[in-house]
């Protein structure tokens, strides 16, 4: 089992566990077939297989991540994971942001996102709460690959 | 940052210092020759780096 602790007040967690758990309810079911084509062959079994198991794979991880987000113990920063379950986690968390970038957050370039340089104030709402759960999701992604390293 | 290191290292077995480099490359210049070889095991790394949520494509070496 994998056990660390969020830096994060428990307000905070009150409002973006519901929302990501929204947000993970919006991404069920939907699949960035473009994004993640099979390479072309001409193979018709290939190309289905392709796409089924990824949309298969990341039932998988979304449900890992559903797991986490289901503890109750998350919602005061204490975050659980089974050994089993991290790299499904991790991946459900990446499909999440994924999510966030193309959805919630597409009025934000890339480099103010990546350097951080974004005035939380000054968003509107629905792309504020997006930051702030991409952020958690990224903290969250970074404490567990450095558990686990 | 972490986890594209980390994905290039449990898929293709890299260190951290070789996946670190690739990831410096994706990140400065928006690809990195990750894998030269056969067509099928090509593959296969790419439907891993797929399934690991990156953006990956093979290419024909000319």
């Amino acid at each position: 089992m994998i056990e660390f602790e969020l830096q994060v007040s428990p307000s905070f967690l009150e409002t973006l566990l519901p929302y990501l758990g929204k947000v993970l309810r919006e991404t069920s079911g939907r699949f960035a077939g473009k994004r993640f084509a099979p390479p072309e062959s001409g193979d018709e079994d290939l190309n289905v297989a392709w796409r089924e198991g990824l949309i298969e794979d990341g039932r998988a991880d979304r449900l890992a991540f559903s797991r986490l987000l289901g503890n109750p113990k998350l919602a005061l920063g204490q975050v659980e994971i089974s050994m089993d379950d991290v790299d499904d986690t991790l991946r459900g968390m990446t499909e999440l942001r994924i999510h966030l970038r193309e959805h919630g957050l597409n009025s934000v370039s890339d480099e103010d996102l990546e350097n951080g340089r974004i005035r939380i104030e000054s968003l509107p709402q629905n792309t504020r709460i997006a930051y702030l759960g991409y952020i958690l999701l990224a903290e969250m992604q970074e404490r567990l690959i450095h558990e686990v390293s | 940052m972490s986890y594209v290191v980390m994905v290039f290292r449990k898929v293709f077995g890299y260190d951290e210092t070789q996946a670190t480099q690739h990831m410096k490359e994706v990140h400065e210049l928006g690809r990195s020759v990750l894998w030269i070889g056969e067509r099928e095991q090509a593959e296969g790394y790419v439907y891993q780096l797929h399934r690991w949520r990156l953006q990956a494509s093979l290419e024909k070496d000319d």
